[in-house]
């Protein structure tokens, strides 16, 4: 007796808790009973495709399905996923399938389930710095990090002494919004009128309207810059919401869209640094008024499916020679990213 | 584990047992179903049968009664010898009322009806899946696409007939960096320094404002006049559906149904989705392919776009 498989299919990767389609195809063979299906422990079913009566064995990990409860006996299909996060970018799991016809095995195969993951590395930055009165803050802190594996890391980045968060994004999109709402909110009690100034270059008046639209839009999913205060923000929630306040908020975006355009852009090349990196806050600056010694610089990061990763940190000891040390000290965190590849 | 997880498509379709009551229905006609199509985008299904009506059951009937139901309608009906008949139906207590005499002479019948399916039925029947993330390389980003039926048991005795055309899903085709790798870095710079001229004249710091306004002036010495809006005027015109479409290709049995930017914060897509479609039927209840995104050949586009508008500055 022989059973001919006319297609076999398994998805070729998936990240952690996503779903992985399986299939088989057979020429119909009446003989054929039973089919099972041997999963990795750390897997899950989430769906069977096509069969009506299948039984689990939790300590095998392994699914029986009466190939008489097939719908077509021709045909059957799963869908799984792996629970487990593993800490190489990318392991091949097997899936065992054997069908068999009273306790004889007609085929048997073994397809590989791919799972993969985006992994960081730091791969340079500093150990050592001085801080003093002569420095340029915008090239102090360079680090590069690698990224490899497969998948977009979103990644967030902080920066600490001693437990304590000295850090702040570093956006002009989010800082130009900011300055925008704040005159919103002041011109709101001043009452005063504002004429559109000229935008310095020209622009196309549907496509101006199209874009303050989704400047609208924009702002209703609430995308509003993390350091306003949450009654300032729902003040001008209010006043988009308001048909006649709407109109005056509008016109003042529109005065400002230079600035916003030019935010915007700088924040989609600043939140795409490079393939498979995502900075939903754009980048980050260190902001300390007091001596320190030590940084830690830490990126968070999670995969597409919100899979969370151990983080990665950088230490840096600081030698701080300023002579006022409780002044404002601000300073950009540079990152080049680097690419790793995968072998697939 | 995870019994309590496993679920299979045991839920009817609504079209199923709307189907299997209009076969009852029709039980003195003797229905024979020719076939069963659903089409999922347009989320409709169309079921062919061959209704028995010979001359001494129409003299004893003398109504020929179809079963109507919301959502669905008598489409056409053919005689044996494939003739499409015009025939004044009517609607009558939730059926389709004819006048036995005036069916011509044959034998057999073919009756089409049509209907609609809710998405949650459409979902019950197929499973369609690609990745959130696709394998790159220098050249191309590539996303898997599988498709399957869920339940072939639709109507058991018909499911060799049994076709869902057009099953489809959005392929997020990320073109983030499509965008940000091909701008070139002295523009990025202007466009920095504009922006942060322009916020330190609205601030009162003098200092600030003198020295980013040099930073400004001197960064746009170097890369003549490129504005923001031409690179949004640009984005969308080579995100637009025809323009995008030539840097995609789908494997067979996959066929293109068409394309939706999908707009983020930074007003320039991120990603474009791209509708997939193939038919699944009992000799194809599962179909494969990948989605071929020619990265490169899209980024050198751009660049020739914007040395275009370099030069025409």
């Amino acid at each position: 007796m022989y059973l001919k498989i006319v297609s076999e299919y398994v998805a070729p990767w998936a990240l952690v808790n996503e779903d992985i389609p399986i299939h088989f195809i057979w020429k119909p063979e009446p003989s054929l009973k039973t089919v099972r299906v041997k999963l990795p422990s750390e897997f899950s079913v989430v769906q069977v495709l096509n069969a009506e009566e299948y039984s689990f064995d939790p300590q095998d990990n392994q699914l029986s399905i009466d190939c008489n409860s097939l719908k077509s006996n021709n045909y059957f299909g799963l869908i799984v996923r792996s629970l487990k996060k593993y800490r190489k970018t990318l392991v091949r799991r097997p899936i065992e399938t054997s069908f068999i016809s009273h306790d004889i095995v007609l085929a048997s195969r073994t397809i590989n389930a791919t799972i993969v993951r985006p992994k960081l590395r730091i791969a340079e930055a500093p150990k050592n710095l001085i801080i003093d009165d002569r420095v340029n803050p915008r090239k102090l802190f360079n680090l590069t990090v690698a990224h490899s594996g497969l998948g977009t890391a979103q990644i967030k980045t902080r920066v600490t002494t001693h437990g304590k968060i000295v850090s702040s994004t570093d956006s002009l999109f989010l800082e130009i919004l900011k300055d925008l709402f704040e005159d919103v909110l002041k011109q709101e009690r001043a009452e005063e009128t504002l004429e559109p100034k000229s935008h310095g270059f020209r622009l196309d008046e549907k496509w101006l309207q199209a874009t303050t639209q989704e400047i609208e839009r924009y702002i209703r999913k609430g995308n509003i810059p993390p350091e306003m205060r949450r009654e300032a923000t729902n003040r001008v929630l209010q006043l988009i919401e308001n048909q006649k306040t709407k109109e005056r908020v509008f016109r003042l975006i529109y005065t400002r869209l230079r600035s916003l355009l030019l935010g915007a852009l700088l924040y989609y090349m600043d939140r795409y640094p490079e393939e498979d990196i995502d900075l939903p806050h754009g980048g980050t600056r260190t902001i300390f008024r007091s001596e320190v010694n030590k940084l830690v610089v830490r990126f968070d990061y999670m995969d597409s499916m919100n899979n969370r990763y151990s983080p990665v940190r950088a230490i840096i000891n600081i030698d701080d020679r300023r002579t006022k040390k409780d002044k404002m000290f601000q300073a950009p965190i540079n990152v080049r990213w680097k690419r790793e590849a995968i072998e697939f | 584990m995870q019994g309590g997880e496993i679920e299979t498509a045991k839920k009817a379709l609504d079209l199923v047992t709307q189907v299997d009551e209009i076969l009852k229905r029709l039980g003195p006609y003797k229905p024979e179903v020719k076939s069963l199509t659903v089409d999922y985008l347009a989320r409709q299904g169309v079921m062919k049968m061959l209704l028995n009506i010979p001359q001494g059951l129409k003299r004893k009937i003398r109504q020929v009664e179809i079963p109507a139901y919301p959502g669905y309608s008598l489409d056409e009906v053919f005689d044996e010898s494939f003739n499409k008949l015009v025939l004044p139906w009517q609607l009558k207590d939730g059926k389709w009322v004819l006048d036995a005499d005036i069916l011509p002479a044959s034998e057999k019948y073919l009756v089409t009806l049509k209907g609609r399916l809710s998405q949650s039925g459409l979902d019950e029947l197929v499973v369609v899946n690609c990745p959130e993330d696709p394998k790159r390389d220098e050249e191309n980003d590539t996303y898997w696409i599988h498709s399957a039926i869920k339940d072939m048991s639709i109507l058991e005795q018909i499911y060799k007939q049994l076709s869902v055309d057009r099953v489809a899903t959005c392929v997020k085709v990320g073109v983030e960096r499509s965008f940000s790798s091909s701008i070139p870095p002295n523009v990025i710079t202007w466009f920095r320094a504009r922006a942060r001229a322009d916020m330190a004249l609205a601030g009162k710091d003098r200092t600030k404002m003198f020295d980013s306004w040099r930073e400004y002036r001197k960064a746009r010495r170097e890369i003549g006049r490129v504005f923001p809006a031409d690179i949004y005027d640009m984005s969308h015109r080579l995100l637009s559906p025809e323009a995008f479409i030539i840097f995609i290709q789908v494997d067979d049995p996959y066929r293109i149904e068409n394309l939706t930017p999908l707009m983020e914060p930074g007003l320039i897509p991120s990603a474009i989705g791209v509708n997939v479609q193939t038919n699944l039927d009992y000799q194809h209840a599962a179909a494969e392919g990948n989605l071929t995104f020619r990265k490169k050949d899209f980024g050198e586009k751009i660049r020739a776009e914007f040395d275009k508008l370099q030069k025409v500055k």
